[in-house]
């Protein structure tokens, strides 16, 4: 695969160095895209060329009308219903091992997604913002929801 | 005292020692001393005593006059820091940084701005606005810091900066990659790439300068 630098795609797009950084803070652009080889110049990093150049071509034509949440979920809408999909799966695991039954729901506000945990009853065992558990680690958010089915056991 | 990490707790103040799960909270004041096992979540979070946290810290604002450590991510909207802060093996995100403090990771700082009158020592700082002043030099802490000298106490020490426009005084960095870069007094910096206006002061070392840029 062809690859851009950093510094090329600067130069190329006449993006900032805040614009990239904070585009990849918000996701929308994936920090697998970030690779770093050494060069003879030092440590260099390196970008899938066709992808980000076609990514930063559309975060560019979007940005004035959309705010960074609405162009993520526009072009990234993938990788949240991954998100969505392993909370659901995560909630799964809670309900098998505790015997209990409860339901997720993930909805979205103006804010962004969030998600909550009810019983049958509707009481409410967690709810939280899926961009807080975005940034928590998989496992973090596996073992987070497993405490919570855990403590409801008690 | 314990908190039980489920659901949302609204307003939590925490004194004396005390361990909690972690959970999400609207405000959370932490005073005493701390250990908070899990994730933490909260919209106001501040911290006068000293704090450890086994998991990620998600708030949008979070002050820090004590000492905390954390052992993974801290993503904030604002974040002010006059105490310590540690962030081992995890990054730290926010849209503002504020450090009068010490603030010190192994991992990456990236926020929009960034503001330190302190000391941070980072492997890569990355964001729009980095101004690190550091290396204070009025008349106490020139007597203080005479003594640390040869510690490099009061310098800050990054591998990377690269910003928009970086703003350094005090600063001992491997690589500075900016639009417009101010490299102040007693700077040491590896190499300087500027690709708008570059300024460095007569005491500053810089020991390459590469890209297209326009000296002021």
């Amino acid at each position: 695969m062809e690859e851009i630098s950093k510094k090329e795609l600067l130069a190329e797009t006449g993006i900032s160095y805040g614009q990239l950084y904070r585009w990849k803070r918000e996701g929308l652009i994936p920090e697998e895209w970030f690779v770093k080889r050494s060069s003879f110049t030092g440590q260099e990093t390196f970008f899938p060329r066709e992808r980000i150049l076609e990514r930063v071509k559309a975060i560019l034509a979007m940005k004035d009308g959309w705010s960074l949440e609405e162009i993520r979920r526009e072009l990234v809408g993938e990788e949240d219903s991954a998100l969505e999909g392993l909370i659901r799966e995560a909630i799964g695991a809670v309900i098998r091992d505790g015997e209990s039954s409860a339901q997720a729901i993930v909805f979205e506000t103006n804010d962004g997604k969030h998600y909550m945990l009810l019983t049958k009853d509707g009481r409410v065992l967690a709810d939280g913002n899926v961009k807080a558990l975005a940034v928590l680690s998989e496992k973090a958010v596996r073992e987070r929801i497993k405490a919570f089915g855990e403590t409801n056991k008690r | 005292m314990e908190f039980s990490g489920i659901g949302k707790q609204s307003s939590g103040k925490i004194d004396g020692v005390v361990t909690i799960k972690g959970g999400v909270y609207d405000d959370l004041d932490i005073d005493g001393v701390c250990t908070v096992e899990g994730d933490l979540e909260t919209q106001q979070l501040k911290i006068n005593g000293v704090c450890t946290c086994h998991g990620s810290i998600a708030a949008t604002d979070f002050s820090c006059d004590g000492v905390l450590t954390v052992h993974g991510n801290v993503c904030v909207t604002a974040i002010d820091i006059d105490g310590v802060v540690t962030i081992n093996g995890g990054k730290l995100e926010a849209d503002k940084i504020v450090c009068d403090g010490v603030l010190t990771t192994e991992g990456e700082i990236s926020a929009d701005v960034i503001k330190a009158n302190g000391k941070i020592s980072a492997r890569e700082i990355v964001g729009d606005d980095v101004t690190i002043k550091s290396y204070w030099s009025n008349g106490f802490t020139k007597l203080l810091f005479k003594i640390t000298e040869k510690t490099g106490f009061r310098f800050s020490q990054i591998d990377l900066i690269e910003a928009t426009t970086v703003d350094l005084r005090g600063v001992r960095a491997k690589v500075v990659n900016g639009r417009n870069v101010t490299i102040g007094k007693n700077c040491e910096i590896g190499r300087v790439d500027c690709s708008g206006q570059l300024k460095i002061d007569a005491s500053a070392i810089v020991r390459e300068i590469t890209g297209e840029y326009t000296m002021s």
